[in-house]
């Protein structure tokens, strides 16, 4: 049986550039998704796909169970949020919210109706006379989310909808959209290149990398056990170790690179034991932490020590490296290996 | 207080302002007090009259005509242009072809007198289309004038409104789209409002054009009845010839009060950004995307307009006499001749030279105060939006009003009838458009390289000659050219600065009639004839179509006559 909203066999190109292909991708109902990829990686491309603003040159769009791929954006059942936001300047708040509705020629007072409810959950009442730029950037971005969700559509989208914003706001409203989804029970597709905010936000991560999903799972399943290299460096710091440079842990197995996040290294002392020696480098402080370049050998890798704790540059230190959360990689994916318990 | 770099950048702007107050700003000052004198009709000398020109006003038979017909070019060439523009917009906007354009703005960048020879061939109703259509006389009909002046005009306004739909956001296209808005019901619910300013810049724009309309009623007004379509520019030329200067003077200081209205209208339009509101929306109109077929069938009907004018006149012009006067007119000629077009060089070289010569050191003359002036003003804020704003209003002001004292000047210098007499006074009505032009360019030309240039020890002037000028290939090119155009269309400051061809003496030289008044009164007035008379025009519209070609990728973004500043 196949999702009441999924991708199949979808590919699309510029030119000769293959911009996105997906063989299958099915989304669960009401589900936080987010797709998160570098710049260029093709995650615009599938919303927009999705959206209906591109055509695939094959595969299948099903929303609500019914192939849509033919079918114009506006019959489709979903809202788009965009980067910008793309309020129309020379509406107010409301005539902005209301326009999807207005054009179907629904009766003024259930367009007032839809307009009051959305305009309540998005906390905007104060604002419904005035014109976009009166309005903040947060506001704005209020607005095209309830402009997007008017019309109640089974599928809502957004285009990196908060990387035009502060940095305090961007975390504030990361609770408010997560909130506004729950509270409309309604599918979310979010694509950002932000990597902390797709696993703050998303129920499930999709990786988006070169035009192809590469990894789709749970965030805590994604940082962990990243599919690849690529997908282990993009999710958070993380230090490589050729295999012959930790042969000595006498980790048995097929691969030839093993992956410690940075915050499953310990530093400690020269006299106390260790698995690895090296010299300290540079240290980073910043705030919360502190971010400590060692090197190991010709290796030079990163890792987190408390925020108060100063080992000067030269010092020569141990490394305690938590094998627990290793991750093993050959020929840049991902294998299984299993870890002698020490 | 001043910086250093802008104390530089003030000397920058200097020559222009110079320019301007001599043959701008005192010329509207030397009008007003004109109109309290009169000419000594034998030594010369102006005497105070006091009210006795305003009087005057009164006095003159057939005002009324003269009004009702400056009133119709001031108001029907502006709807027509409007109504037209609007939807020839979108339907370009819609097919999206880039080679549309170009071939939609020949018709306005051809010299105004070739355009309205172009209509007297087509309009005449023995010899011309019109035959085909209906045997009327137009030649004494203001409705004549009013095709030209929009044949001509349209152009402009599309160009306007296009520019101003192709700049909205694609984000907010895409918006529209998901709203499920498209079509005809895009068009007014979302692209109108969006180009609201736009819209209006080309209206005011298009009734500054249409109030004084001069060049076709020059060209039209031998075979017309007298006064039937004359309008006040055209009669306060007329007052000028036949000396009476002083009445003259009354008609260009009314003219210099109606368009210095409109004027500070379209300068607001420009430079200040206007608040929208609206809550119209046109639930009526279909919402469906206008059909690809139906979008070219309508452009394909406004190119017949724009370019079967052309195909007739170069039709013409290699037809032999006896089929030129052919009743019913012949389209295809059966035997083709170049015969015209030997005579109209023969005749023609002393006048295309002057325009040539005229043109190219208008241009260059205009770029070396304008260029510098436009720069200043973009980057170091000299003058600002008020010398922006002047600029703009000199712009949209009739050339007809400084015929008197622009005269007076160059006759004072001793340069009346002569290539450089001409290439002091076209800058006038040249170098607004210039600065303006540049003016946009080097508002969004990148900052960071005059500010890398003054890091590395380059004053202002510096910056500018070795830097900046050498960058701006692009803006410098089109605007060069597009000042060549406007100098080689030109038509009243020759007729009022010359009276003889060039004697084609480059060691004695004299005479400067230009290839305007070759077109526009020598050739087709002295002797009935046709076929070198269209031969000529065909040689005018040369430069325009060389313009066009090289800036047919730039001039989008370049004119932008109707777009905010911000």
């Amino acid at each position: 049986m196949s999702s009441q909203f999924g991708l199949y066999g979808i590919e699309k190109k510029f030119g000769k550039f293959r911009a996105i292909s997906v063989d299958t991708l099915e989304f669960e109902d009401d589900s936080y998704i987010v797709v998160l990829g570098p710049s260029g990686s093709g995650k615009t491309t599938l919303l927009r796909i999705v959206a209906g603003l591109e055509t695939p040159d094959r595969g299948k769009v099903v929303i609500g169970g019914e192939d849509v791929t033919n079918v114009p954006s506006w019959k489709r059942s979903v809202g788009l949020v965009f980067q910008n936001y793309a309020l129309y300047p020379h509406l107010t708040v409301y005539q902005n919210i209301a326009i999807p509705l207005t054009v179907e020629k629904r009766p003024v007072s259930e367009i007032k109706k839809s307009v009051d409810e959305v305009v309540e959950v998005m906390q905007l009442h104060d604002q419904v006379g005035k014109f976009p730029k009166q309005l903040s950037g947060g506001q704005q971005q209020r607005v095209a989310l309830a402009r997007a969700v008017v019309k109640n559509p089974k599928i809502l989208l957004m285009d990196e909808p908060l990387s035009n914003l502060d940095t305090r706001v961007r975390v504030d409203l990361r609770g408010y959209l997560k909130d506004t989804q729950r509270k409309l029970g309604i599918t979310v597709i979010h694509v950002t290149h932000d990597q902390e905010e797709a696993m703050a936000l998303g129920d499930s991560v999709v990786v988006v990398h070169k035009g192809e999903i590469v990894q789709m799972g749970k965030p805590r399943e994604v940082y962990g056990k990243p599919n690849d290299l690529f997908v282990a460096g993009f999710l958070g710091g993380i230090n490589l170790f050729p295999r012959e440079s930790v042969e000595s842990l006498g980790i048995e197995g097929d691969y030839d690179t093993m992956g410690i996040r940075n915050e499953d290294i310990y530093i400690v002392e020269k006299k106390d034991p260790h698995q690895l020696s090296g010299v300290a480098g540079y240290s980073q402080f910043l705030g919360a932490q502190t971010l400590l370049n060692v090197n190991v050998g010709d290796i030079k890798i990163m890792t987190r020590i408390a925020k108060d704790r100063k080992i000067k540059y030269g010092t020569e230190v141990g490394v305690i490296l938590d094998l627990k959360n290793a991750v093993f990689f050959k020929d840049e994916k991902r294998v299984d290996v299993k870890i002698p318990s020490i | 207080m001043r910086s250093p770099t802008k104390k530089q950048a003030l000397f920058l702007i200097v020559p222009a302002i110079i320019y301007f107050l001599i043959f701008a700003l005192y010329p509207m000052i030397e009008n007003i007090i004109l109109t309290f004198q009169q000419e000594n009709v034998n030594t010369g000398a102006y005497y105070f009259v006091g009210l006795k020109n305003y009087y005057e006003l009164f006095q003159t038979p057939h005002l009324d005509r003269i009004f009702e017909n400056t009133l119709i070019y001031t108001f029907l060439v502006p709807l027509f242009d409007i109504v037209l523009a609007v939807p020839l917009a979108s339907f370009m906007k819609r097919l999206n072809k880039a080679y549309i354009l170009p071939l939609v703005l020949l018709s306005s960048l051809i010299p105004l007198v070739t355009a309205a020879v172009i209509w007297s061939f087509m309009l005449n109703p023995f010899y011309g289309v019109l035959y085909y259509i209906d045997k009327v006389d137009l030649f004494s009909n203001p409705w004549m004038i009013v095709v030209i002046d929009v044949w001509t005009s349209l152009p402009l306004a599309t160009l306007i409104i296009y520019s101003g739909l192709r700049s909205i956001p694609p984000a907010i296209e895409e918006a529209s789209q998901m709203d499920g808005i498209i079509g005809a019901r895009k068009l007014f619910t979302i692209d109108l409002p969006y180009v609201k300013s736009s819209i209006l810049s080309a209206t005011v724009l298009m009734i500054l054009y249409g109030s004084f309309t001069f060049d076709p009623i020059y060209v039209v007004k031998s075979s017309a009845a007298p006064f039937s379509i004359t309008d006040l520019a055209y009669f306060s030329y007329q007052l000028f010839f036949s000396d009476n200067v002083g009445f003259a003077a009354v008609l260009m200081t009314i003219m210099t009060g109606i368009s210095t209205v409109i004027a500070l209208l379209f300068v607001r339009l420009t430079l200040w950004e206007r608040k929208s509101s609206g809550r119209q929306f046109f639930n009526f109109m279909p919402n469906k995307e206008t059909p690809r077929y139906l979008a070219w069938f309508f452009t394909i009907l406004y190119l017949a307009f724009f370019l079967f004018p052309f195909m007739w006149l170069i039709l013409e012009s290699i037809k032999t006499n006896p089929e030129i006067v052919a009743i019913p007119p012949i389209i295809i000629p059966y035997i083709v001749t170049t015969a015209h077009y030997t005579l109209s060089y023969i005749r023609g070289s002393p006048y295309f030279l002057t325009s040539l010569a005229v043109s190219l050191g208008t241009s260059l003359l205009v770029l070396l105060i304008g260029a510098p002036a436009a720069y200043a003003t973009s980057r170091y804020r000299i003058g600002g939006l008020k010398f922006i704003g002047f600029i703009l209003f000199i712009y949209s002001l009739p050339t007809v009003i400084f015929m008197i004292p622009v005269f007076e000047i160059v006759n004072a210098v001793g340069l009346i009838n002569s290539w450089w007499g001409l290439i002091i006074a076209y800058p006038v009505f040249v170098m607004p458009l210039t600065i303006w032009m540049l003016y946009n360019f080097y508002t969004n030309f990148p900052k960071h390289i005059d500010e890398a240039a003054n890091m590395d020890g380059m004053n202002v002037f510096k910056t500018f000659y070795s830097v900046i000028l050498r960058l701006s290939g692009d803006g410098i090119s089109v605007t060069l050219l597009y000042s060549f155009i406007l100098a080689w269309g030109a038509l009243i400051f020759p007729l009022a600065l010359t009276y003889t061809p060039f004697n084609m003496s480059l060691a004695n030289p004299s005479g400067a009639q230009t290839a305007t008044i070759f077109v526009g009164s020598t050739i087709g007035h002295e002797a009935f004839n046709y076929g070198a008379l269209s031969a000529a025009s065909v040689i005018s519209i040369i430069p325009s179509l060389i313009l066009i070609y090289i800036a047919r990728r730039r001039i989008e973004k370049l004119w932008r006559v109707g777009g905010n500043v911000s």
